[in-house]
């Protein structure tokens, strides 16, 4: 296995565990993960995985970027899409945002970029 | 034994006797029950067809006590139009014979307001009269209105009512909608009386309801250009083939040619050749034309303002208006008068940039003057004098002497004939003040030379908002120059510094010429208010979106290295939206209620009406979810204006357009351009703290909507089979 190989498939592994750590929050007693280990995910993970759908080549500094762009683009709108349609407002952000994530990762892993 | 049936007899007879001595129903005449009205509705209107834009119906109503009435106590009821009257009477008739006027009050409602009055002892019928207006939208070529309704409160109930609605023949209604279930109207309305010039409808069955009407010329118009289209789109789909393509470029090519000849005497005089256009349509170029456009635009101004005729708005009943301009023109010379029923919700604007030199408050309609007072009292700071008459609200007197002072507010006895002493003492005041303005560098303009120059401004402040998009749409041929973050980041800083560079040469030219270049909501053809209304645009809001749409568009695709636009795509991209928005079936009537509802103009309640509602609803939410998920709702001060919102959504798309297939890059331009246009004409509403406040709601919704385009652009990759490379 080659080395760029081996980075894709340990990135993720790592946004695919830290994923599930994010939705065990919700669970109970999952309140107890410390924020400081919650918050960076929000802030970067679910956006860089849309970077990744749009985007083949980058420098780090534009990966970086584009990820806290598209993160909070992503929790703006959940906030927002929960709000409009109040029957989902009881839906945690910390399971709707990981699910969503994930499965951007699955496809991302699948189409083998 | 014997006599005991005729003893059980009597009893009952006797019993029988005194209950029918007991008060029957025959009650109602000693103590107040609900009583029955009539109420008959007349409601005019001559809709102005127009992409976007405001209108208004004369609405009268006359509502009537059913029954003969005979209280022998007074009963206190209460009556709540839709609309706000401007004026109303209410008259009792006695059982003497005798009738009397009666007094009214009028709690006010968001919408409309509630008339308490008392049915006085010993009256035997009563009757209300009123009239008013009720605002309506014109958008996309239709007119929306909602009927008016008449609810009644305490004491009353309605027991008939009949309304009838009047148009101009030259217009018929396409389609209703009840007002609270949100569905079609199943009855079809049909004329029941005409005339050479009108066309009457009984709407007796349609009160509250909401109505859309359209020009007679509309249905054969849409059939027309929906055929010719359909015909369009079925010669581009041929030529997705390869035996097509080869058919339908013969026939372009010999299209081409034929034209190309009939065009080349005409060619050989156009002051600028295609190369020429192009070279010009680069983002720096555009940027510095941009820039002289905007110092011509204050350059005129600084040169021409401030208006020099004098003005004075008018708070007065219409018809006192004429006398007061007058009197006022016997002071300081020829007077232009504003009055409220031209706009009263832009006062605060208006009076910022220094439109009005006097205040004149005399007697107003009562019923109306809570409304205007919330939009001219809280601004009336920007207002040099202030002029009040006995028949002024006192209430409203006393609260504007409160709030800003006696040293610059007069009393006179009556403000349409001014005594000697009266007129010396506005003089004074006026002299005192700042109310009449100069030229900064002493130039001096005739009235008429300043309203050419005015109508220069506004013809400019369209080409600077084309420029200024222009711009923004040539930035696209930078796309592949630059990283994807570098190109986004300049998108959305460029889109910025245009939209806020805009509205303050906006708010600069105004305040140098002392009148509005635009404003927000001013009904379809007012003239007098703005420098666009003497182009015959009223507030501006149709000519400044066509600006914005053409600007993104044309900048996009003129530019070397933006857009390229292949004519099928185009052809079928455009045909579909085309086909979607004059479409005379259902198809069409459900894209005109969502984009109503979501984008149509408005001068009140938002008109939410037909099967798109709720979708479009949602959507509209969407927006001001955002803006909340960044403390938008924290306070009143903290206004979200969704039109800003939407222009910064649309930079991010922007950013992306090379990013996207061939037909989803059409598609998106389309819909960019058409956002941004929609946001841009808030351009014009001068209210650069909402600017502020929309910008970052503005981009994370873009980074939404982008998300969709780019994932559609996906799809079409899969479709093309191009998705590996």
């Amino acid at each position: 296995m080659n080395s760029p190989q081996l980075i894709r498939q340990l990135k993720t592994a790592g946004i695919f565990f830290y994923s599930l750590l994010v939705i065990a929050t919700a669970a109970p007693g999952g309140g107890n993960v410390s924020a400081a280990l919650v918050v960076p995910y929000y802030l970067i993970v679910p956006g860089y995985c849309i970077a990744l759908l749009f985007r083949k080549e980058g420098s780090i500094s534009d990966y970086a970027l584009s990820s806290f762009a598209w993160s909070v683009a992503l929790l703006a709108s959940v906030y927002s899409l929960k709000r409009t349609f109040p029957s989902y407002y009881s839906v945690p952000t910390s399971i709707v945002v990981p699910i969503l994530t994930l499965l951007l990762l699955v496809y991302d892993y699948l189409h083998g970029r | 034994m014997r006599a005991r049936p005729a003893s059980v007899i009597f009893i009952a007879c006797l019993v029988a006797a005194m209950l029918t001595a007991l008060p029957g129903p025959t009650a109602r005449a000693q103590s107040p029950v609900p009583v029955g009205v009539n109420v008959d509705v007349k409601m005019q209107i001559s809709p102005p067809y127009d992409v976007y834009g405001y209108g208004y119906s004369q609405v009268s109503v006359v509502i009537t006590s059913a029954t003969p009435l005979g209280f022998n106590q007074s009963d206190p009821v209460t009556l709540s139009p839709s609309f706000i009257p401007t004026t109303l009477s209410i008259t009792a008739n006695f059982v003497n014979g005798s009738s009397e006027s009666l007094p009214y009050a009028l709690p006010t409602g968001t919408f409309g307001v509630f008339i308490d009055f008392v049915i006085p002892v010993n009256a035997s019928s009563f009757t209300v009269t009123m009239q008013g207006t009720q605002s309506g939208s014109s958008f996309l070529w239709r007119y929306v209105s909602i009927t008016p309704t008449i609810t009644v409160g305490t004491g009353l109930f309605v027991n008939s009512t009949n309304a009838v609605l009047v148009l101009p023949r030259s217009t018929e209604i396409a389609q209703a909608y009840s007002g609270t279930a949100q569905v079609p109207v199943p009855a079809q309305l049909s004329p029941s009386n005409q005339t050479s010039v009108t066309v009457q409808y009984d709407i007796s069955g349609f009160v509250g309801s909401v109505l859309v009407m359209q020009s007679t010329l509309f249905l054969p118009l849409s059939i027309a250009v929906s055929t010719a289209v359909l015909v369009i789109i079925v010669v581009a789909a041929v030529s997705l083939s390869s035996k097509g393509r080869s058919l339908t470029s013969q026939l372009r090519n010999g299209l081409q040619s034929r034209l190309s000849s009939l065009s080349k005497p005409v060619r050989r005089f156009a002051p600028i050749s295609r190369e020429g256009v192009r070279s010009i349509f680069q983002p720096r170029k555009l940027l510095i034309l941009f820039v002289i456009c905007s110092l011509l635009m204050v350059s005129v101004a600084a040169l021409a303002g401030p208006d020099p005729r004098f003005k004075a708005y008018v708070i007065a009943d219409p018809q006192d208006a004429s006398s007061i301009s007058k009197s006022l023109s016997t002071v300081v010379g020829r007077v232009v008068v504003i009055t409220p029923a031209q706009d009263y919700s832009d006062f605060g604007v208006m009076s910022s940039v220094g439109e009005f030199n006097l205040v004149v408050v005399s007697g107003y309609p009562g019923t109306i003057l809570p409304a205007v007072s919330d939009y001219v009292l809280p601004n009336l700071g920007n207002v040099p004098a202030i002029v009040y008459d006995n028949s002024a609200n006192m209430t409203f007197v006393n609260q504007i002497v409160d709030l800003y002072g006696s040293s610059k507010v007069l009393h006179v006895a009556d403000a349409g004939n001014l005594t000697t002493g009266e007129r010396s003492q506005l003089a004074s005041l006026l002299g005192s003040t700042s109310a009449k303005r100069t030229n900064e560098l002493g130039l001096k303009i005739s009235s008429t030379g300043f309203e050419g120059l005015l109508a220069a401004e506004g013809v400019l402040s369209f080409v600077l908002i084309f420029l200024g998009f222009a711009y923004l749409g040539s930035l696209t041929s930078e796309a592949f120059a630059k990283s994807d973050v570098s190109h986004l980041v300049s998108v959305v800083t460029s889109g910025i510094l245009v939209f806020v560079f805009s509205e303050v040469i906006y708010v600069v030219t105004s305040t140098l010429l002392a009148v509005p270049l635009s404003l927000h909501a001013v009904i379809t053809g007012a003239k007098d208010i703005t420098a666009v209304g003497l182009l015959g645009f009223g507030g501006g809001s149709t000519p400044r979106l066509i600006s914005g749409f053409l600007g993104v568009v044309v900048g996009a695709t003129v530019v070397d290295g933006g857009v390229k636009i292949k004519v099928t795509d185009a052809s079928l991209v455009t045909g579909a939206i085309v086909i979607l928005l004059l479409n005379p079936l259902s198809l069409g009537e459900y894209v005109f209620q969502g984009l109503m509802n979501w984008v149509g103009p408005t001068t009140g309640a938002r008109f939410s009406f037909g099967i798109a509602s709720a979708n479009t609803a949602s959507l509209k939410s969407f927006l001001y979810g955002i803006g909340d998920f960044f403390g938008g709702g924290v306070s009143p001060q903290y206004l979200l204006s969704a039109g800003k919102i939407f222009y910064f959504s649309g930079l991010v798309p922007l950013a992306y357009l090379k990013k996207m297939g061939r037909t989803t890059s059409i598609l998106a331009l389309l819909l960019i351009g058409g956002i941004m246009g929609q946001g841009g004409i808030r351009v014009g509403e001068m209210t650069p703290d909402k600017t502020v406040i929309a910008i970052v709601p503005g981009i994370i919704a873009g980074f939404a909507f982008a998300a969709l385009l780019l994932a559609l652009a996906l799809l079409e990759k899969y479709a093309r089979g191009s998705w590996k490379t």
